[in-house]
This record gives structure tokens, sequence and C-alpha cells, in this order.
């Protein structure tokens, strides 16, 4: 909290810097990008080092700016170099009494003399270089680190619970199968799906729990629209679509490149759903007066197959609604014009194309039921992960929902709020670190993440200190 | 000029940190989805032994003949307006590029499986994996 005070402090501060920059970048091509990207640098200086972040804005200014005063830029970015090697050592004083907690704070104490030595290179007097800790306090973090590590180790068992579908069988290996949800918000939906798929042995469709994720929901209650796919429950979404019943992935494939196509993105196509509906809603509907008032009614049947005919040449020859066809591509037109006529709403209209977008839905032949356990007055992170450890011991895995900055920024302020599933657990003795095992949906790429976590194909072993801090709550299947 | 020349040079040799980790090229096959067919597409491409992950690229991406690919400084990126949706990096830095980002299995034809990826097509036979893209545009990318 009170890291994040004092970044506001600092963002507030902030334009008397950006003034001198902007100056200094007149004549650039990515004016707009060198100054939106110093701001950012400046952030990040609060809390770590920015060498390489200055360094590669260095190379984009002297790129893109045709007559760059490079004495004035380096006047003016060495000082947040310094800025940020001194707040990192503060930083890490901070995050080793942190880590103590967990086990031997051997990473921070190392970060800590390599900031040292950064600040002596670059020629900062020795004065003014921070302490970092004092030796006594060195060694009592140490020897308490070191105790905590191993009671640690007694509990924090290796435990490996990933089955199929999540993996699957390349000869004698098994490797995972990962999930990608592409560029959009529906995190939560692939949680529910692989949640979904490692209690009934089948691979669940994704899109599907996304489609409808808040049918007959509060969020439909206050009229939020169907299209409005990105962000939500994941226990919700999941209860809904056991509700419903559930399709499997290779009926309707999340991953379909119609999602991702340059111009328009998911949640675009499915406003554009959405208008379709409402044109044929105010087609085949009137104001009627009367002493009373006014009502909506519908016109004449006639009418409506007018009407109907009208839809059917749009979806055929207009591109933009040609899309409905390819986001549900197991419906035929008639399927489609038969639902519009049905449905009540631009949300019932959606949820009806999804229902039948996918036959036979199948239905677990046990109970399933969602429940969570978050943050609240009475329990915090760490016990949030420790209902994860429970779950774990249980041979189950468990959806969580996290602030997404962990997974390259764990210094950072916490931010992104994102949900992934936490399916394995190990001690690192190197380390002396419980590590969690995060099966995220951004494919099987490393790049994304912090260069301190082990990546296995887009899964990363995040240790507990840093899931600790960013986890507020634990989804999983009864 | 010269200094223009030695970012150049510089951002050559941080691809070919990734270039020079193992990269084996042929004939093989991208399997993908479009508007609900699964689709088989025979070409020729490159793969990343990287440690970590796998990652595919085209033939002239190898060679350094795509060009943003040589000079990630020029072209800077900015995924902030994404910040609401917390979605994978690589696809919306692919799409800032004014590439078409695709969720693919490909295998070499001398492999026996298909490996799962994404990648970031830039035009016809010009593409590379997305996880290529984020670690090039590392320090390129306001978030």
């Amino acid at each position: 909290m009170r890291l994040s005070y004092f970044i506001i402090l600092i963002l507030i501060m902030l334009p008397s810097f950006a003034s001198e920059i902007t100056t200094s970048l007149i004549n650039c091509k990515s004016k707009g990008w060198l100054e939106k990207k110093y701001k950012e640098i400046y952030k990040y200086s609060s809390y770590r080092d920015v060498t390489k972040d200055l360094k590669k804005f260095n190379a984009v200014a002297k790129y893109g700016c045709s007559d760059l005063d490079s004495a004035k830029i380096k006047e003016i970015l060495s000082p947040i170099e310094i800025r940020g090697h001194k707040n990192f050592i503060g930083k890490m004083v901070y995050e080793a009494r942190i880590a103590a907690k967990y086990r031997e704070p051997k990473h921070e104490f190392l970060k800590i003399e390599e900031a040292k030595q950064a600040l002596r290179d670059l020629g900062v007097d020795s004065n003014e270089i921070p302490g970092g800790l004092s030796a006594s306090e060195k060694l009592t973090l140490r020897n308490r680190g070191k105790a905590n590590s191993q009671s640690r180790k007694v509990t924090c068992t290796n435990k490996n619970n990933l089955k199929k579908p999540l993996i699957k069988d390349e000869g004698s290996l098994s490797v995972h199968d990962m999930r990608d949800q592409d560029s959009i918000g529906w995190c939560y939906a692939y949680t529910a799906a692989d949640l979904l798929s490692y209690e009934t042995g089948k691979k669940i469709s994704a899109v599907d729990i996304a489609n409808s994720h808040n049918d007959g929901s509060l969020e439909e209650f206050f009229g939020i629209s169907e299209s409005n796919i990105e962000g939500g429950d994941a226990a919700a979404a999941g209860r809904s679509a056991l509700k419903r019943g559930l399709c499997l992935e290779k009926k309707l494939p999340s991953d379909d490149f119609v999602f991702s196509t340059r111009s328009k993105n998911f949640e675009d196509k499915l406003k554009e759903v959405e208008s379709l509906y409402n044109q044929f809603y105010e087609s085949t509907h009137r104001t009627s007066y009367n002493i009373f008032g006014t009502s909506i009614v519908k016109v004449n049947d006639a009418e409506v197959q007018r009407e109907k005919k009208s839809i059917a040449k749009n979806i055929r020859c207009n591109p933009t609604h040609n899309d409905i066809r390819k986001l549900f591509p197991n419906l035929s037109l008639e399927d489609i014009l038969n639902i519009i006529v049905k449905s009540d709403s631009d949300n019932d209209f959606i949820d009806r194309l999804t229902k039948e977008s996918c036959k036979p839905r199948f239905k677990p032949s046990s109970d399933i039921s969602f429940s969570k356990y978050e943050t609240g007055l009475f329990t915090d992170s760490e016990d949030v992960l420790k209902k994860v450890d429970s779950l774990l011991d249980k041979g189950k895995i468990s959806g969580i929902s996290y602030y997404a900055s962990v997974l390259d920024e764990p210094y950072g302020v916490n931010d992104g709020r994102h949900a992934s599933s936490i399916v394995a657990r190990k001690f690192d003795p190197s380390t002396g670190s419980c590590k969690y095992l995060v099966r995220n949906s951004w494919g099987t790429g490393c790049g994304s993440y912090n260069d301190m976590y082990n990546c296995e194909s887009g899964n990363i072993w995040i240790p507990e200190e840093y899931m600790s801090r960013a986890i507020y709550r634990a989804t999983y299947v009864d | 000029m010269l200094i223009k020349t030695f970012i150049i040079i510089g951002a050559s040799l941080l691809f070919n940190s990734y270039a020079n980790a193992k990269v084996e090229c042929g004939d093989g096959v991208i399997k993908y989805v479009n508007s609900g067919k699964r689709l088989e597409e025979k070409e020729k491409f490159c793969i990343d032994m990287h440690k970590e992950n796998k990652m595919i690229l085209s033939i002239d991406c190898r060679e350094k003949k795509c060009h943003k690919l040589a000079n990630p400084a020029a072209y800077p990126v900015d995924i902030s307006k994404y910040n609401k949706t917390i979605g994978s990096p690589g696809f919306k830095v692919c799409k800032e590029l004014g590439g078409q980002p695709q969720i693919i299995e490909y295998r070499l034809l001398k492999n026996k499986y298909f490996t799962q990826g994404s990648r970031c097509i830039f035009s016809k036979n010009s593409f590379v994996s997305n996880d290529i893209l984020i670690r090039l545009w590392k320090y390129f990318i306001i978030k």
C-alpha cells in the first residue's frame, strides 16, 4: 500500500520531468511513443533497475529522431538510471524481509550488492549509495529464512496433478496440451473449461463457456450484453455451462482463426450479432398508442416472414453479418433465422445460438459443482494459497484469480486481473522456495514471463512468496 | 547513418541470439481452425529449438528478410489500449505490427508429433512465432 502511494506521488511530480524529454524529442517520428515510454520507465525506476529499458529507449530515439541531442538525452536519462538502482536497493531490502518468511533471502542480498556496484560504476559517491541491510539484520534474516524454508519443505510435498486432457501422450512422453486465449479477455472461460475438462476427462470448449457466461445472471438483469465477454467469474461461468450442458472443444473450437482476424476480434463480432437482432426487432415491432399509453406490438406474420428474408439476404451478402455463420459454424442459415424469430432480446438471441450451436451437449455422469474461496474480511491471500495447497493435496487442481503483473513484474504494483489454474507444486532445494505450476492460457510461449521463473511450454513455476501476494481467489470443482 | 547501421547490426545480433539457437528447416505441415473447419497446409518453414519452447518462423524470417524483425527499434508498439483485457501479449504485439495472429499446430515432415504454438503472419510465407516477437520487442513495448 505504501508503495502505491509513493508511485502516485511520483506520477504527480512526473510532468516536470516529462516536459524536459518532450522538448528534446521535438523532431522524432516516434515522439508520442517515446514520451509515453519515458513515463513508463520513470514509473519502473521507483522499484527496479531500468538500465536495459533506457538503452532500448535510446535506440528508438536515435533511430527515429533526426536531430537528437544525445548529450541532452543522456543528461535527462542518467538520473533515472541512478534512481532505479537506488530504489531497487530499497525494494530488495523490503523483499528480503518478506522472503525470510519463506526462505533464505540469498537472491535479494545478491541483488543489493549488484545494485551498489552498478551505482559505483556510474560514479555515484559512496556516501550517496543506500546502505541496504546491516550485517546483523542479514544474519537474522538468513537464519529466519533457513528455518522457515525447512519447515515449509515438510508441507510443500511435490504434487503433479496434471492428467488428460490437460496433457497428451507423445509416444512414451506426456506433454502439456495448452490453451491460447488470443488477445481476448476471456481467461475465466478457459479456467472454467480446464476445471471441467479435468473433472470430466473430456476437453471442454472455452468459447462455449464465454458465449453466454452471464446467462440469467445479475449482469443480464442489469442489461449488460452478451458481447461483454471480456472479464468474468470462472465459477459463475462454469455453473452456467453445467446448467446448459457442456460442449466439447472439438465441436466448437476456441482457437478459431476467425476470432483473431486483423480488423475485428471476437467481441466485435458478437456485437454485430446483437445489432443484427436489434435490426430485426425494430423491423418487426411497432409502437402502439392507446388511451392507456404506449406499448410495443409485434407486426403480423407476413411482415415477419418478409423481414426474415431480408435478414437472410443480409447474412448471405453482407460480409459483416456473414460473420454470424463463422461464429456459429454448426448452424445453418435456416437455424439462425428460426432462432431470431423466437428470441426475446439480443442477449436471448446469442444464448439460443450458443445452445443450438453445440448439439448434443452432455451432462457429466456425476454431480459437479463450483465453489470459490476468496480474500475477504477474515481471509487473506495466504489463506487462499493454503486452500490451493489443500486442493493439491487432495489430488485436484485449482482455478485461481490473481494479478497478472506477477507474471512479468513481480516487484511492481498488483495490476491486471487474470485467471489461470494451479496444477502442481514442488519444493525447489536450490532456492528453498515452495513453487506452484501456473497453467496459463497464453499458449506455449515463454517470452511474456519474468526471467526469474522456470517456464515449461507456457506453464510457469511461480514461487510462493510472489504468488501469495498476487492471488485473491481459488475456484474449484466439488 | 553510422548509428543506424550499428543499431541494425545490434538488432540483428539480438535476433541472432534466437537464430543461432538450433534451427531446423524443411517441408512441414501447419494445422489451424477456420470458421469451425480444421485445415492443414503444407509449407516450408523453420523451427527454433529454444531451450524453453519451440518457435516457428518462415524461411525468409530466418534469413532476415522480415524487415520489421531486423530492427524492432524502428517499430516500437503500444499495447496499453488492450489493458482492459488480459490476453496473450504476443497477439497484441502482432496486431500492432500489422500482422495477423493465428493459433496453430505444426511439424516438420521428419518429425512425428505436432507442436502447439501461434504465429504472426505478415504476408504469405512470411511469419514468426508470437513468442519470438514478444522476446524481440520486450523493451520496445508500452504495456
